[in-house]
C-alpha cells in the first residue's frame, strides 16, 4: 500500500463516486435518447431548443389552418363548377330560346328553367363548410398560416358573385339570368330578340367571369398547397435540428458508458488490492 | 548497576510513550480531522527537561519524552480553510441554483409552451373564430397558462424558502464552532506544551476552524498558545473576550443578511466565502427570478387585458379582461364563458382581434421574456457547476498537501511500531541484564 492515508482512501472512493455517477448519466441518456439531462448541460442548446418547440408549436396551428383552408378551396371550387355548369346551361337555353319557331309557352317554359338555374347560384353563394360557415363571405377570414402570413380560402363573395363587367357597368350573375328569363318573356319578337342577343353576351360574361373567378380561385388553392409543402419541410428541419440539439448518439453513448464501466471496475480491483493488506498482516 | 537499572527503566517508560503514540495514530488513522503524533526523544540531562545532570563522566542518564508533537503545518491548514471556504460556497450555490433551474426549466414550469399554446391556439382560432370547441380549448390553454405561473412560482418560493432554512442552519453551524472554539482558547492556555492534551486540543481547534470557515471565510489568527481569534473585516467573532453571535438578518425588502452581535454592537457581515455567502448569493439570486416571473406574469395579464379590451365579443360588447393578479402566484383567468371571449373587432372580419394579437406577438416578446429567464437560469447553474468543480479540484489538492504531512499511513506506522518494539525489547533487556548482575552480586556477597 502506498500512501495509504484516510484521505487518500476518501480519494479513491470519491473517485469511484464520480465514476457511476458518469454511469449513471450515461444511462440515463441511452434511455432517454437525450444527451441534455438538465439545461445547464448545454443552456444555448436548451434556449435553442425551447424555440424551436414553439416553432412546432405554431407550425402544427398554421398546418392545421392551411387544412381548413385547403377543405373551403375545395368546396368553393365544386361551387363555381356549378356556377359555370348553371351558366352553360343558361347560355344553350338563351339560344334555343332565340329561334322564333317556339311558341309562346315554349319560350315561357325555356324562360322558367333559366330562372330555375338562379337558386343554383345563390345556393353556391350559400356554401358552408364543415363547420358551418360561409366558405364565399363578403369578408373572407385572413387566416394565420406563418410568421406574418395570412391567407384567405376564398376571394370576396361579392367580386366572385356580384361583379360581372356588362356593357351597363357590373351586374350579379343571377340578376343576368333573371333579365334573360325576362327576355324570353317578352312579347314582341324584335325587342326580344335584341333583349336575348344582348342576354347572351352577359351570360358569356359572366361565363368568363367565374372562370377568371375559378382560376384566381386555383392560384389561392396552389398557394396554399405550397404553403402546406413549406411547412412540411420546416417541420422535417425542425425534426432535424431537435435531434441534433437534444438527441443522444446511442452508439457513442455506450460505447462510452462501457468504457466508464470498465474504469470504475479497474479502480474498485485496484483499491481493493492496494487496500486489503498493510504491514500490520504481515506481522504475524 | 542501579544507573543501569535506571537507564533501562527510562527507557522502558520512554519508548512505551513512543508505542502509545503509534497505537493512537493507528486507532485514529481513520479519524477525520487528526493529525498525526509525534514523539521527540531526548537524552536525561541534555534536553529541556534537564532534571539530572551527568555528575561525573562515566555517568548516564538515558531517555526520556520530550515532546508529543502533532505533524502538521498552519501554512497548508491555512490554504486548506481557505479552499474549504470556496468549495462551500461553491458547492451550496450549486445546490440551489440547480434548485432553481429545475423549477425554471422549461420541461417542469410549461410556461414557455403554455404561452406558444395560447398563441397558436388563437391562430387556429382565426380560422374560425366562432368554433365553440376552439374557443373552450383556448380558454383552457389560458387556465394552463396562469397554472403555470403559479406552480412555478410556488417552486421558486419553495427554494427561496429552504435556502433561508440552509442559511439559519449554516449560522448555527458557525455559532456553535465559535462557542466550542471559546472553550478551546480556555484549555489551551493552560495545557502543558508539547503535551498529548495540547494536542488532542489543537486538532479539536482544527476541527472548529474547518467548520467555521466552512461556514464564513473568518480571518483566523493563532495566538501564542495556540488560541484562535477571527473576525470578518471589522465584525468580531470571538477574540479573547470570547464568541460572538451570529445571527441572520431580515430585511424589510425581503433581503437577507448575517451580522456580528456584540451586545448592543451589531457590525454587518459580507461574506465573500463558505456556505453563508453561497446561500445569501443564492438568495439574491432566487428573488431576482422570482422578480423576474412575477414581471413576466404582469406584463401577460396588461398585454392581453389590453388586446381584449380593442376586441368585441359575439354580442357586440367590449372585450372584457382576461387575467387578474398582483403577481405569478395570484394570476387567475377571469373570463369562463367562451363567447365573452373577444376576437372580432368592430367594422371588421370576425378574427380581426385575432389577428392583431398574432402581429403583436412578436413586439411583445412574452415567449422570448421566458425563454431568456429559463435559460439564464441553466447558464447561472452551468456556471455554478464550473465554479464548483474548480473549487473543488483546489481544495482536495490543498487536502492532499496537508494530508501528506497529518495523515496516518499505516504502513509507517507498522514500521514505527517494528522499530520502537524492537527498542523497547532492548531496553527490557537491559533491564533484565542489570538484574541479572545484581542477583550475581548479591550472591558473591
Amino acid at each position: 500500500m502506498i500512501n495509504g492515508t484516510f484521505f487518500r482512501g476518501q480519494q479513491v472512493v470519491r473517485h469511484m463516486q464520480r465514476q457511476a455517477a458518469q454511469i449513471d448519466r450515461a444511462q440515463q441518456q441511452i434511455a432517454t435518447t437525450k444527451k441534455r439531462i438538465r439545461p445547464s448541460d448545454d443552456p444555448v442548446g436548451y434556449a435553442q431548443s425551447i424555440r424551436i418547440s414553439r416553432r412546432e408549436s405554431d407550425n402544427n396551428a398554421w398546418g392545421a389552418n392551411l387544412h381548413a383552408l385547403a377543405a373551403d378551396g375545395a368546396h368553393a371550387e365544386t361551387a363555381m363548377i356549378s356556377i359555370s355548369s348553371a351558366l352553360q346551361r343558361a347560355r344553350e337555353l338563351i339560344v334555343r330560346g332565340s329561334n322564333d319557331t317556339h311558341s309562346t309557352s315554349d319560350r315561357a317554359a325555356i324562360a322558367t328553367e333559366i330562372e330555375s338555374l338562379i337558386p343554383v347560384i345563390e345556393d353556391a353563394r350559400a356554401t358552408r363548410n364543415s363547420t358551418g360557415d360561409l366558405v364565399f363571405s363578403p369578408l373572407p377570414l385572413a387566416v394565420p398560416v406563418g410568421n406574418d402570413q395570412q391567407l384567405s380560402a376564398t376571394m370576396q363573395s361579392t367580386i366572385i358573385f356580384d361583379t360581372v363587367s356588362i356593357a351597363a357597368g357590373q351586374a350579379s350573375i343571377s340578376s343576368i339570368l333573371r333579365d334573360a328569363g325576362a327576355a324570353l318573356r317578352t312579347a314582341d319578337s324584335a325587342a326580344r330578340r335584341t333583349l336575348l342577343a344582348m342576354g347572351l353576351d352577359q351570360v358569356g360574361a359572366a361565363d368568363r367571369h367565374v372562370v377568371a373567378m375559378r382560376s384566381a380561385q386555383g392560384i389561392i388553392e396552389q398557394r396554399i398547397d405550397e404553403r402546406i409543402e413549406q411547412l412540411a419541410a420546416s417541420k422535417l428541419i425542425d425534426t432535424e435540428e431537435k435531434s441534433r440539439i437534444d438527441g443522444a448518439d446511442i452508439g457513442e453513448t455506450v460505447i462510452q458508458q462501457q468504457s466508464y464501466q470498465l474504469a470504475q471496475q479497474a479502480t474498485q480491483a485496484t483499491f481493493a488490492r492496494s487496500w486489503s493488506r498493510t504491514l500490520f498482516d504481515l506481522l504475524g | 548497576m542501579a544507573d543501569l537499572l535506571r537507564i533501562g527503566a527510562t527507557a522502558l517508560s520512554t519508548y512505551r510513550s513512543a508505542l502509545n503514540a503509534v497505537g493512537e495514530n493507528v486507532a485514529n488513522s481513520q479519524t477525520p480531522g487528526y493529525s498525526r503524533r509525534i514523539v521527540s526523544l531526548a537524552e536525561v540531562g541534555t534536553g529541556l527537561n534537564g532534571a539530572r545532570s551527568a555528575s561525573a563522566s562515566v555517568q548516564f542518564n538515558g531517555v526520556s519524552v520530550e515532546s508529543i508533537q502533532r505533524n502538521w503545518q498552519e501554512r497548508l491548514a491555512r490554504t486548506a480553510w481557505d479552499s474549504g471556504s470556496r468549495l462551500g460556497a461553491a458547492a451550496v450555490k450549486q445546490t440551489w441554483l440547480q434548485a432553481i433551474e429545475t423549477r425554471l426549466n422549461e420541461e417542469s414550469a410549461a410556461i414557455g409552451a403554455s404561452l406558444s399554446a395560447v398563441f397558436a391556439g388563437a391562430d387556429r382560432l382565426a380560422a374560425n373564430p366562432g368554433d365553440r370547441t376552439l374557443r373552450v380549448q383556448w380558454l383552457g390553454r389560458i387556465d394552463s397558462l396562469t397554472a403555470s405561473f403559479r406552480q412555478t412560482h410556488a417552486g421558486l418560493r419553495d427554494v427561496e424558502q429552504g435556502i433561508g432554512d440552509a442559511l439559519a442552519y449554516s449560522v448555527d453551524r458557525a455559532n456553535a464552532a465559535l462557542v466550542q472554539l471559546g472553550s478551546i482558547n480556555s484549555a489551551l492556555k493552560v495545557a502543558p506544551h508539547g503535551s498529548a492534551l495540547r494536542a488532542s486540543l489543537e486538532d479539536a481547534r482544527d476541527g472548529q476552524i474547518n467548520a467555521l470557515t466552512e461556514e464564513l471565510d473568518a480571518d483566523i489568527v493563532l495566538g501564542p498558545q495556540g488560541e484562535v481569534s477571527a473576525r470578518h473585516g471589522s465584525a468580531v467573532m470571538i477574540d479573547a473576550a470570547g464568541a460572538r453571535t451570529l445571527r441572520t438578518i431580515n430585511h424589510s425588502d425581503g433581503t437577507r443578511a448575517v451580522a456580528a452581535i456584540n451586545a448592543a454592537d451589531i457590525v454587518d457581515i459580507t461574506p465573500a466565502a463558505g456556505k453563508i455567502a453561497g446561500h445569501l448569493a443564492a438568495d439574491a439570486t432566487a428573488k431576482s427570478q422570482l422578480s423576474a416571473i412575477n414581471n413576466l406574469a404582469l406584463s401577460v395579464a396588461s398585454r392581453f387585458n389590453s388586446w381584449s379590451a380593442a376586441g368585441i365579443n359575439q354580442s357586440g360588447v367590449s372585450g372584457s379582461p382576461l387575467f387578474q393578479g398582483a403577481d405569478a402566484a395570484s394570476l387567475t383567468a377571469l373570463i369562463t364563458n367562451p363567447d365573452q371571449l373577444a376576437f372580432a373587432r368592430a367594422g371588421q372580419a370576425a378574427n380581426a382581434n385575432l389577428q392583431a394579437l398574432s402581429a403583436s406577438r412578436g413586439s411583445w416578446a412574452l415567449e422570448e421574456g421566458w425563454t431568456g429567464i429559463s435559460t439564464l437560469a441553466a447558464s447561472q447553474s452551468a456556471a455554478a457547476s464550473v465554479e464548483h468543480g474548480a473549487a473543488d479540484t483546489l481544495h482536495q489538492s490543498n487536502l492532499s498537501a496537508l494530508d501528506s504531512v497529518t495523515g496516518v499511513d499505516l504502513d509507517q506506522e507498522a514500521a514505527e511500531l517494528l522499530r520502537l518494539q524492537l527498542a523497547y525489547n532492548a531496553a527490557a533487556r537491559i533491564v533484565r541484564v542489570a538484574q541479572e548482575t545484581i542477583n550475581e552480586v548479591i550472591q558473591i556477597l
